[in-house]
């Protein structure tokens, strides 16, 4: 049964020469779960948002986009709150009240239910989350994923036929992100529930989904089966979809290079069927030239068994630390939410002071004075931004650092991370990938020595993400230190030189990234969770196992 | 001592409201002494995290700039202490100030108790369907209060370590600096807060006027019962007030007389006497609670 019916839409922003979408049609039947992805201004989130009238962006439009065979703008608004659901990014921003109760019943008091209808619904659907434990809390005290979970639990009182979310986890850790998709599944499957998900790649989605509609450029490329456009977006020579290789999951692009007669309904999206198209394979291990190991340098940063608490009676985020960074470092923080990771990098940065221990720089306790030589990125760029636009930014830091031949260097570094296309744009309309390269440049005015990022690949694509890494490799071998916090285990396997792991305020050994990765169980690769023990060489990610793998035709 | 939380919204303002009037008609230094112990009395009772100590290090020093600046400009009164200049410092100027700074301490300290008894929902409850477009901005608000501090924290840590600090340094450049990140907080925030307001219209928002509200909350006999005793109490203290200070007005600042303020007799004793009980009615509910348990608890 079709439920949403989308006919020639074209949107054009106002004063802009091309529309971002031209001239989409396709339609969602009840009970399907769709992947919506693409590249960054692809224009996924645009659509996504006319398909619910009242955040519908403002610009000109053409076409038709039907609900229930009912045109979506001639639906009655108190039906249309409630038929089609919308769960937007950012965990906090979209939460209105300040309790956990009163947020879930923001809606239905909306739509005027009365109370024991409400109580009703209250009572069926906190059971089927299992939130009881947290109805009473104040919203402040939630995580991210349980604050996500909220979101979509307010949401689905209404009783929605369709849920649209925008990109919901890109907030979120690992570990959340696939309690949030998991629940996703489930409401899926057993309430029958249409979902339509924008979201980039990440590796279990695909499994997920029925569908995946690939947009790039305001068109919709392909809209077939998951497994089906995997392999499109692999063979296709397309102008309209080259460079998409990277939209692949691990598990599917081991197997598109190394299987010698791919077929499109066998690739592997879970780790149970890769191991299983493993077995059928007869690899064996090439000889390589052992890769240079990690050159020791001298230290340059160095913590001394510190601890770190917030308050006087709260408890230590960091207890007793130490930790060395080196020159040309590339260390690659991992861990779970709340173990500590962001604090240390503020205190390593000097943000924080710790209570006990010091911190050194070049065998010296580091000084204020010391700051231009640590260049820190946060979590969100957006907060390093004093001025509107990045030139007017970039200009400000040269004048207030005192910063000699500027011109030549701000210029060096825009054009470096090309960005001298928007560097006149605000601030706030950088796409994502573009703001962390923005902040990156910004920093590197001051040529730093050591440069400490928190979760850089948040919410980016994946092409964005590699080009990000990209530039990170290249600071990095022009003699820059780079720590940096983050979630993305491939990212962190495939870039970093070396690796630890932090546990409730301490930090386990650090070890090279490849032998660190490759020892753990849960904080590791599909790759290695597919290939370890299994009596093939044992390899991290894809570029690992192009070097190290000899496939023969199964016989 | 949380019992009162589940009387109805209405005792609960009505209470809170009587306070108010309490506080803010106090002539006298010993009634002001004797309400700030009780509402100490009262915040420790009902959160135990409360630290009256650092409270009256936090919050004392606006109570003594009032007091300061009492002293130096308020020279009516009958008693010089001395001269400062050709200005005399009066003791009743003192004592003025002292009542004028406890009143202060025990403002906050009854909106810190409201905070924690009056939640969202009941503040909802009793004006949502008065005004109920300011009240829910009101309650909103309040949500964004924590966000906002927490964004705060974060954009001073990070424009720190760019060398904005607004902790040391010049204090103009230090001002300027704290200027600018207020601005950028403010800019962000407004920024994210559009996707607060698609979240409320998705959810379908602003479309009926007829809202409904879920939580509710029973007016029964134990809540006629306290909004009597509380009604009573208010009435009888501004009644036996307006008899013992027939001239002055029921608020603000009027001129005081040293015996009054220090020597309370006769009716002033009443009045004293009549806050007290009045503040004392917290303790009250809650060991009627705590006695109607233990015969509870005997009886099965």
């Amino acid at each position: 049964m079709v439920l949403l019916q989308v006919e020639n839409l074209t949107f054009n922003y106002p004063n802009e020469p091309e529309p971002v979408l031209k001239d989409l049609s396709f339609t969602v039947n009840s009970g399907e779960f769709v992947l919506l992805t693409g590249p960054t201004g692809c224009g996924k989130s645009t659509l996504l948002r006319h398909l619910k009238p009242v955040i519908q962006p403002i610009g000109d439009k053409t076409g038709s986009i039907y609900v229930d065979n009912k045109p979506i703008d001639r639906y009655p608004k108190k039906e249309m709150a409630q038929a089609v659901g919308f769960v937007f990014q950012d965990p906090d921003n979209q939460i209105v009240m300040d309790h956990v109760e009163q947020e879930l019943v923001f809606g239905l008091e909306n739509i005027g239910l009365n109370r024991s209808e409400i109580k009703k619904r209250l009572a069926e659907l906190v059971h089927y989350f299992g939130i009881g434990a947290w109805m009473d809390d104040p919203i402040d005290e939630l995580t991210g994923g349980q604050k996500q979970l909220l979101n979509i639990a307010s949401v689905l009182l209404l009783n929605p036929k369709i849920i649209l979310l925008d990109e919901p986890t890109s907030q979120l850790d690992p570990i959340s992100t696939k309690g949030f998709f998991d629940l996703l599944h489930h409401l899926n499957q057993e309430l029958g529930i249409t979902i339509i998900l924008v979201e980039h790649r990440l590796e279990h989605v695909y499994d997920l989904c029925d569908r995946m509609m690939f947009m790039n450029h305001g068109q919709i490329v392909y809209n077939d089966t998951p497994k089906e456009v995997l392999y499109h977006l692999w063979e296709s020579k397309d102008e309209n979809v080259k460079d998409m290789k990277h939209w692949l999951p691990n598990i599917a692009e081991l197997y598109l290079t190394f299987d010698p007669q791919p077929e499109r309904d066998l690739i592997p999206l879970n780790v149970n069927e890769g191991r299983a198209w493993l077995k059928s394979l007869h690899i064996h291990e090439k000889e390589v030239r052992k890769d240079q190991e990690v050159g020791i340098k001298d230290t340059i940063l160095q913590a001394k068994n510190i601890s770190f608490k917030y308050h006087r009676k709260g408890k230590k985020i960091i207890e007793h630390l130490d930790l060395s960074i080196y020159q040309e470092d590339f260390l690659a923080i991992v861990g779970s939410n709340g173990s500590g990771k962001s604090t240390l990098l503020k205190v390593l940065s000097g943000i924080l002071k710790p209570q006990e221990g010091s911190i050194y720089y070049k065998h010296q306790k580091l000084k204020k004075t010391d700051r231009r030589v640590l260049g820190y990125c946060p979590q969100n760029p957006k907060y390093y931004f004093l001025q509107d636009t990045l030139k007017k930014e970039m200009n400000d830091l040269v004048q207030r650092y005192e910063i000699p031949s500027a011109k030549e260097k701000i210029d060096e570094w825009l054009h470096h991370f090309s960005l001298h296309m928007v560097q006149d744009r605000h601030i706030y309309d950088l796409s994502g990938g573009e703001i962390q390269k923005a902040v990156l440049a910004c920093l590197l005015l001051t040529d730093p020595d050591i440069i400490l990022i928190d979760e850089p690949t948040k919410g980016l694509d994946p092409f964005v993400k590699e080009r990000f890494a990209e530039c990170l490799s290249e600071i990095n071998k022009k003699g820059k230190a780079i720590v940096l916090v983050t979630h993305d285990i491939e990212f962190a396997s495939k870039y970093a030189k070396r690796s630890g792991m932090m546990f409730r305020g301490e930090m386990s050994e650090v070890e090279k990234a490849t032998d660190f990765f490759k020892q753990n169980h849960f904080y590791t690769t599909a790759i290695n969770r597919i290939t370890r023990q299994r009596g093939i060489p044992h390899v991290l990610n894809l570029e690992e196992a192009k070097l190290k793998w000899h496939v023969q035709k199964p016989y | 001592m949380r019992a009162m939380s589940n009387y109805h919204p209405v005792t609960l303002f009505l209470f809170y409201f009587g306070t108010f009037i309490l506080i803010m008609s106090i002539q006298s230094l010993i009634l002001a002494i004797g309400c700030l112990t009780m509402l100490v009395l009262i915040n420790k009772g009902q959160d135990p995290r409360f630290r009256v100590f650092s409270f009256f290090i936090h919050q004392g020093w606006m109570s003594f700039v009032i007091l300061v600046i009492n002293v130096l400009m308020n020279h009516r009164g009958t008693h010089p202490l001395f001269y400062l200049g050709k200005n005399p410092i009066m003791l009743e100027a003192v004592i003025r100030g002292l009542i004028m700074g406890a009143s202060i301490l025990c403002l906050i300290l009854i909106f810190t108790s409201l905070n924690l008894i009056l939640t969202t929902g009941k503040i909802l409850f009793l004006f949502g369907k008065v005004v109920p477009r300011f009240t829910l901005l009101t309650v909103i608000t309040l949500r964004f209060m924590p966000l906002l501090r927490k964004r705060f924290i974060e954009i001073k840590h990070v424009q720190d370590m760019k060398g904005l600090s607004i902790t040391t340094g010049h204090f103009r450049k230090r001002l300027r600096h704290g200027i600018m990140l207020i601005q950028l907080l403010l800019t962000f925030s407004l920024e994210e807060a559009l996707q607060t307001a698609d979240s409320m219209e998705s959810r379908g928002f602003g479309l009926d006027r007829k809202r409904t509200s879920y939580v509710s909350y029973r007016f029964d006999r134990k809540d006629t019962f306290w909004c009597l005793i509380f009604f009573g109490l208010i009435l009888m203290y501004v009644i036996l007030q307006r008899q013992f200070y027939p001239d002055t007005p029921f608020f603000g600042y009027t001129m005081i007389t040293l015996d009054d303020s220090l020597f309370p007799k006769g009716q002033a004793i009443w009045l004293l006497i009549l806050s007290l009980t009045y503040f004392s009615c917290p303790f009250f509910i809650e060991g009627r609670e705590r006695i109607r348990w233990y015969f509870y608890k005997l009886k099965t």
